[in-house]
């Protein structure tokens, strides 16, 4: 069995974030990166599908030199090698492009399997994992908090609104999406760390993958306008006085606003 | 803020970034519990050996990963940055008791002993000081006597970490009490040899996850094979285990001075006084920024002796200066961390007033300020 999982790297949970001057994106370059959280679930599930059996995990990520690092901790938590998309187009690309470029991926590596986590913690778009499905012609279950294969097909959980859980049975090859929390994902041993080095690292480009004409900012039909923080509004007044006090003064102010 | 280490490579930012996530999930939480209940938590022991971690500094032949002094560096700082009494433990088992049972012992006590040790399935004590001895090691009065096929032990040590949690003891005692520092041996000693007791815990301002004990020897037994190393040539075998100690002991003042200050950055934005956070006022700017920076100035030297010594260099004013300046540094910056954080940090529930307590006992431990300025002087050639 092989799998492909797909990591987005994003910037750590505890950076400070502002805003690149011309607003189109974050300032990335004093900060630090770490792997989209979801995404270490949806690897963590991968790699418990290699303990439970015959399986080649192959990592994916899109994204500048700094991505290597997020390659690394993959394939020292145990994944077998990684396939590094390093081209500025690429980048530049929005979902669309870049779910094309992991689907021509998974073209070449045919793989059984494809995990992705829900959503990326920084773009929050939950756009590529059904895309890449699409485009690869695989079934796919979102929202998946655990998996378990059979020779043919892959029976998971899903998590629906309310608490409520649905199974869900799966011809393989097919496309997980991942929710965080499904695992308690590993931490890389000491002897993984080491054997990371002489672990594969595959870099290509969207025209070493047969798409360079179908990515990049020119191809791309979403565009980030601009990002920003939303002003502070000091609109809120704080009522003052006993419980009663603030009672009376709140349901006058109610009715002031002609709700009640 | 970005990562400036150059030195260091893709393997070290793994390690600290696996070593990071380790202790934030599974260090920290129970930081403060362990603290309050002065309680070891055993259960990390063997979750740690599975990862390989213990096994850091050990060469690949025993299991180890052959790793380096700054390795070693790296993970003393992570540790500590989770708690300073928990670090303290997992560093007496490993580079210690393991230490020198992998140096000097005989390969059938490093096979009886070590793979379990270093799965974290069985933890070890050494047992150095004495109520006489702390220093000055010449002074060290418990006796071993050779009798048929045995050691005879007698005496007490004093101030043993994990004595209350060890499965195994690394015991200094004296063979040879005229030949004074030349007349010392190391013998392992197991938890239960009849004649062996640890007798009552001992209860500490600081490191109070970490457990400490008194031990009694009384006519306590030890087969002769379970002498580390030869006979009479303890002292040197000691210092030799000892030599990463000051590294070891600037890494982790470094670990603790790190939370403290990462804490109070997020006071420092979040407490507003005046109007404004106090993070703005130039007086808290000012005290943090110094902090930052003896910080940054701790780690470089400490990492400079760790190099030095991974590349055979003369390392030892360089360890005896991180010593001194990262524990002394994490003493101010620990201090003025709770002066921040004022009432706010000096409650019990607060992790800042565990730093300000866990730090002191470096600045004595593992030779004394006093005793690093004066090997810095004599290296200065005064």
């Amino acid at each position: 069995m092989k799998v492909m999982v797909c990591l987005k790297q994003v910037p750590h949970q505890d950076a400070r974030l502002d805003v690149a001057a011309d607003g189109s994106w974050i300032q990335e370059d004093n900060i630090k990166f770490e792997i989209n959280s979801y995404d270490t679930y949806a690897l963590e599930e991968a790699l418990r599908a290699k303990d439970a059996g015959e399986a080649e995990v192959v990592v994916v990520s899109i994204g500048p030199d700094r991505v290597t690092q997020a390659l690394r901790t993959a394939l020292g938590m145990g994944a077998d090698r990684a396939v590094h998309v390093k081209d500025p187009e690429a980048d530049a690309s929005d979902s669309l492009g870049k779910a094309k470029i992991l689907a021509a991926i998974a073209k070449q590596e045919e793989p059984d399997v494809i995990y992705c986590g829900l959503m990326a913690d920084d773009g929050n778009f939950s756009a590529i994992p059904p895309m890449l499905a699409e485009l690869a012609g695989m079934p796919s279950a979102t929202g998946v908090i655990s998996s378990e294969a059979s020779d043919t097909s892959i029976t998971v959980r899903r998590e629906l609104e309310g608490g409520c859980r649905e199974v869900v049975e799966l011809p393989r090859p097919c496309l997980l999406a991942i929710q965080t929390g499904a695992n308690q994902v590993r931490y890389a041993s000491l002897k993984g760390i080491m054997q990371a080095k002489k672990k594969p690292v595959d870099v290509k480009t969207a025209a070493d993958l047969g798409v360079g004409e179908q990515v990049g900012a020119g191809a791309a039909k979403v565009k980030i306008n601009k990002i920003y923080i939303p002003p502070k509004s000091d609109q809120a007044e704080l009522l003052e006085g006993s419980t009663d006090e603030i009672v009376t003064q709140l349901v006058g102010k109610i009715r002031e606003l002609g709700v009640l | 803020m970005a990562d400036v280490d150059f030195y260091l490579s893709d393997e070290q930012r793994e390690l600290q970034r696996a070593l990071r996530e380790f202790t934030a999930k599974e260090i920290a939480p129970i930081a403060s519990q362990c603290d309050a209940e002065e309680r070891y938590p055993v259960e990390l022991f063997p979750r740690l050996g599975a990862l390989g971690y213990l096994g850091l500094t050990f060469p690949e032949e025993i299991g180890g990963s052959g790793g380096s002094s700054l390795d070693y560096a790296i993970a003393c700082e992570e540790f500590a940055y989770g708690s300073a009494g928990i670090a303290l433990g997992i560093y007496v088992h490993v580079a210690l008791a393991c230490s020198a049972l992998a140096a000097f012992g005989s390969e059938d006590l490093k096979r009886r002993w070590l793979p379990s040790a270093l799965c974290g399935e069985s933890i070890g004590a050494w047992a150095f000081a004495e109520a006489g001895a702390g220093s000055d090691a010449s002074a060290i009065a418990t006796r071993a006597v050779a009798d048929g096929n045995d050691w005879v032990l007698n005496g007490s040590k004093l101030y043993i970490t994990n004595a209350p949690i060890a499965d195994f003891l690394v015991v200094v005692a004296s063979t040879a009490p005229e030949q004074r520092l030349k007349g010392l041996s190391l013998f392992l000693v197991e938890h239960d040899r009849p004649g062996f007791r640890v007798a009552g815990s001992l209860s500490k301002l600081g490191v109070r996850a970490s457990e400490m004990a008194e031990l009694v020897f009384d006519d306590c037994r030890i087969p002769r094979e379970n002498l580390i190393g030869r006979e009479n040539r303890g002292f040197l075998d000691a210092l030799r285990t000892l030599a990463l100690g000051r590294i070891a002991s600037a890494a982790f003042a470094i670990g603790v001075a790190r939370a403290a200050l990462e804490a109070t950055l997020v006071h420092a934005r979040e407490r507003v006084q005046f109007g404004q956070p106090i993070g703005s006022l130039q007086a808290v700017r000012f005290g943090i920024a110094d902090m930052a920076m003896q910080l940054e100035a701790a780690r470089l030297l400490c990492h400079r002796a760790a190099v030095a010594a991974d590349r055979g260099l003369p390392h030892g004013r360089e360890a005896n200066m991180a010593k001194l300046y990262a524990t002394e540094a994490c003493t101010r910056i620990t201090e003025r961390a709770l002066h921040y954080h004022g009432a706010t940090g000096f409650m019990s529930e607060s992790p800042i007033q565990r730093f300000y307590r866990d730090c002191k006992v470096f600045e004595f431990g593992e030779g004394s300020s006093e005793l690093q300025r004066e090997m810095i002087a004599r290296e200065l050639g005064l």
